[in-house]
C-alpha cells in the first residue's frame, strides 16, 4: 500500500524583492494507514506542504513520492488525474458550492470524474449517512450549520475513496461542540491503509494522535 | 435569478427599439394596402401621392381609366391636417370616394356616405357617433379603422372626396393622386405611375432622418446588450473563482469547467430571451406607434442572444482557465 515520502522539499517565491522560502529542505514520511499532523503558527508553510503535496503546487526542490508516484513531477492531466483519483481534500473554509444541496455537493468530484449520476448519488447517500448527515441531503450549505457543513466537506474528500486525504486546518471554523463531531468523524477514517495529513495549529486536533511534525520547528515528533 | 432579469430587460428593450423600426415599414406597408390599389398616378415631376400637394385634374381620373392594364382608377386628396376638438390631434386626412380606391374597410360602423362623414383610425382614440372639428368645419364619425396609421401612430382620416377637395383646394375638383387598380402599361405626358414600392418609400420619407436615428441607436443597444450580457457572464465567473479552485482541487479539467460555463451561458442566454420576447410585447401595448416584431427578429433575436451569451461566457472561461487551485486552501 501507498507510503508518504517527502525529500529535501523546498519551495520558493519572490515577493516584494524578497525571496520567501515557507520550505526549506522539509522532510517527512508517513507509512500506510498513518496520521500526520503538521502543526506550526500561520506562514510556517502548513498549507504550501500541502499543495505540493496535492499536486497542486510545484516545489522548487526535492521530491514527494506516494507510493509508486512521484508526485513532484507530475505535469498537466497527470497532476490533474493524481488529484482526481488519489486525493481527498477537506478545506478549512469548507468550499461547499452553495447553489447545490449536500448530497450534490458530494457528488460533485463523481461527476467530473466521469461517473454517472446513479453511482454518484447512490455513493453520495452512503457517505451522508456514515457522517450522519443522511437526513440533510437535500440541504443546500447555507442551511446547515458550520459542523454540518464541514462534515459534508469530509463527506465530499471521501467520495472517490481516495488513499490520501489532506485537510487544512479543519476546526478552524468551528465551534466546541462542533469540532467534537468533526474530530470523531476524522478519527473514524484513520482505518485500513489510507494515509492522512492534517494542517492545524488547534491543540484540540493532538488529541486525534498520530505523527506531528511542527513545521515551525521543522521537526518531527 | 438577476442575471436573467438583467439580460431580459437589456434584451427586451432591445427588441422593442427592433419592434418601433420594423413597426414604421409595416405600419406604412399597411395603410398603402389599406387604400386597395396597385400604384398610383401623380403629376409628373411630383415624388409620390403622400408627401407633396400637387393638384390633378379630377377628371384625368377618365384619362388613367383609359390605358391599357387599367382595371379601376379612383381620385383621392390627401394632406397632413389636425383635428382641432379637445384633445387636439394630428391626422393624415384621406379623401376619396365612397366604395371607391383609397377608402378603407371599416371595422366598426360604415364608410362616410355624405359630406360632413367621417372615418377614423382608432388611434386617434374617438368612437363612432363622436363629432370632430377639422378644417373649421365638423364630421361625424361614422366609423372607425384599425392599422391605418403613418409615421410611427400617426391616424388616418378619411372623408369624403368632395369635402377633402373643400378643404384642401377650396372646392375645385382636383385630386393629388388617382389611385389604379392594376399596371398601366402605357404613359400619358404630364403624369407619373407611381408603384406600391415607390408610394412606400414616399410615405416613409419624412422619417427618413429618424430611421437613421433608430437604426444606429439600435446598432449600439445590440452592442450595449452584448456588453451587459458579457458582463453578467463575467461578474458571475469572478464570483465563483474561489468554487473553480475547489472543482479544480478535485482534480476537474479546466476545459470542462469552461464546458459547464458555456452551457451555463447558453442556459441563461436562451431564458432571457425567451422572457425577453414575452416581456417586449406586454411592452410594446404601451407604446402609441407601431411595434412590430416579425418572424426574423423572433428568430434573430435568440441567434444573438446565444452567440453573445456564449462570447460573454469568453472571459469567464478565461477566468476559469487561470484560477489557482491553490486558492481554494486558506479561510473564507
Amino acid at each position: 500500500m501507498p507510503d508518504l515520502r517527502v525529500r529535501e522539499l523546498s519551495v520558493e517565491y519572490g515577493s516584494g524583492g524578497e525571496v520567501i522560502r515557507p520550505l526549506d529542505g522539509f522532510e517527512m514520511s508517513a507509512p500506510p494507514g498513518s496520521l500526520v499532523l503538521l502543526l506550526g503558527p500561520s506562514g510556517s508553510g502548513k498549507t504550501t506542504l500541502l499543495s505540493c503535496l496535492a499536486a497542486i503546487q510545484s516545489p522548487s526542490a526535492g521530491t514527494i513520492d506516494f507510493g509508486d508516484i512521484a508526485v513532484s513531477t507530475l505535469a498537466g492531466k497527470e497532476r490533474t488525474a493524481f488529484r482526481r483519483h488519489t486525493v481527498g481534500i477537506v478545506f478549512q473554509a469548507f468550499n461547499l458550492v452553495p447553489s447545490l444541496t449536500a448530497a450534490e455537493n458530494v457528488m460533485a468530484p463523481l461527476l467530473a470524474a466521469g461517473v454517472g449520476w446513479a453511482g454518484a448519488s447512490a455513493r453520495a447517500a452512503s457517505l451522508l449517512e456514515r457522517v450522519s448527515l443522511g437526513h440533510r441531503a437535500t440541504h443546500r450549505p447555507g442551511e446547515l450549520s458550520g459542523g454540518q457543513q464541514q462534515r459534508v466537506a469530509i463527506a465530499r474528500a471521501l467520495v472517490h475513496d481516495p488513499p490520501l486525504i489532506l485537510a487544512d486546518e479543519p476546526t478552524a471554523h468551528l465551534d466546541h461542540t462542533q469540532v467534537e463531531g468533526v474530530l470523531g468523524l476524522l478519527a473514524g477514517l484513520m482505518d485500513g491503509e489510507r494515509v492522512m495529513v492534517i494542517a492545524t495549529h488547534d491543540d484540540r486536533v493532538l488529541a486525534l494522535g498520530g505523527q506531528r511534525v511542527d513545521l515551525g520547528r521543522r521537526t518531527a515528533r | 435569478m438577476i442575471a436573467v432579469a438583467a439580460i431580459t430587460l437589456v434584451l427586451a428593450l432591445t427588441l422593442l427599439l427592433s419592434g418601433f423600426r420594423d413597426g414604421i415599414d409595416v405600419e406604412t406597408a399597411r395603410t398603402v394596402r389599406a387604400l386597395g390599389g396597385d400604384s398610383f398616378v401623380v403629376r409628373e415631376g411630383v415624388s409620390g401621392p403622400f408627401t407633396t400637394v400637387s393638384q390633378l385634374a379630377e377628371d384625368v381620373t377618365e384619362v388613367v381609366l383609359s390605358l391599357p392594364g387599367v382595371e379601376r382608377a379612383d381620385p383621392i386628396v390627401s394632406i397632413r391636417h389636425a383635428i382641432e376638438s379637445s384633445p387636439v390631434t394630428d391626422v393624415y386626412l384621406v379623401g376619396a370616394r365612397p366604395n371607391g380606391l383609397g377608402m378603407p374597410a371599416v371595422s366598426a360602423g360604415r364608410q362616410p356616405r355624405a359630406r360632413g362623414e367621417a372615418v377614423l383610425d382608432a388611434r386617434a382614440g374617438r368612437k363612432v357617433g363622436d363629432r370632430v372639428a377639422l378644417g373649421g368645419r365638423t364630421f361625424d364619425v361614422v366609423g372607425l379603422v384599425r392599422g391605418v396609421t403613418v409615421w410611427a401612430g400617426v391616424p388616418a382620416m378619411f372623408v369624403t372626396l368632395a369635402d377633402a377637395q373643400d378643404l384642401v383646394f377650396a372646392g375645385a375638383r382636383s385630386a393629388t393622386a388617382i389611385v389604379v387598380s392594376g399596371t398601366p402599361q402605357a404613359r400619358r405626358v404630364g403624369l407619373s405611375i407611381v408603384d406600391a414600392d415607390r408610394a412606400r418609400a414616399d410615405l416613409k420619407r419624412p422619417l427618413a432622418n429618424a430611421i437613421t436615428t433608430i437604426d444606429l441607436l439600435r446598432f449600439f443597444l445590440w452592442i450595449v446588450a452584448a456588453a451587459i450580457v458579457g458582463s453578467v457572464l463575467y461578474v458571475s465567473a469572478l464570483e465563483r473563482s474561489r468554487e473553480f479552485a475547489v472543482f479544480k482541487a478535485f482534480g476537474t479539467d479546466s476545459w470542462d469547467l469552461v464546458g459547464t460555463l458555456v452551457v451555463e451561458a447558453f442556459v441563461l442566454s436562451a431564458l432571457s430571451a425567451a422572457a425577453a420576447v414575452a416581456l417586449s410585447r406586454v411592452l410594446a401595448a404601451l407604446f402609441p406607434a407601431v411595434i412590430s416584431f416579425p418572424a426574423r427578429t423572433m428568430v434573430l433575436l435568440p441567434l444573438v442572444a446565444l452567440t453573445v451569451g456564449l462570447v460573454g461566457s469568453l472571459a469567464g472561461a478565461r477566468r476559469a482557465i487561470v484560477v489557482d487551485p491553490a486558492t481554494a486552501f486558506g479561510g473564507p
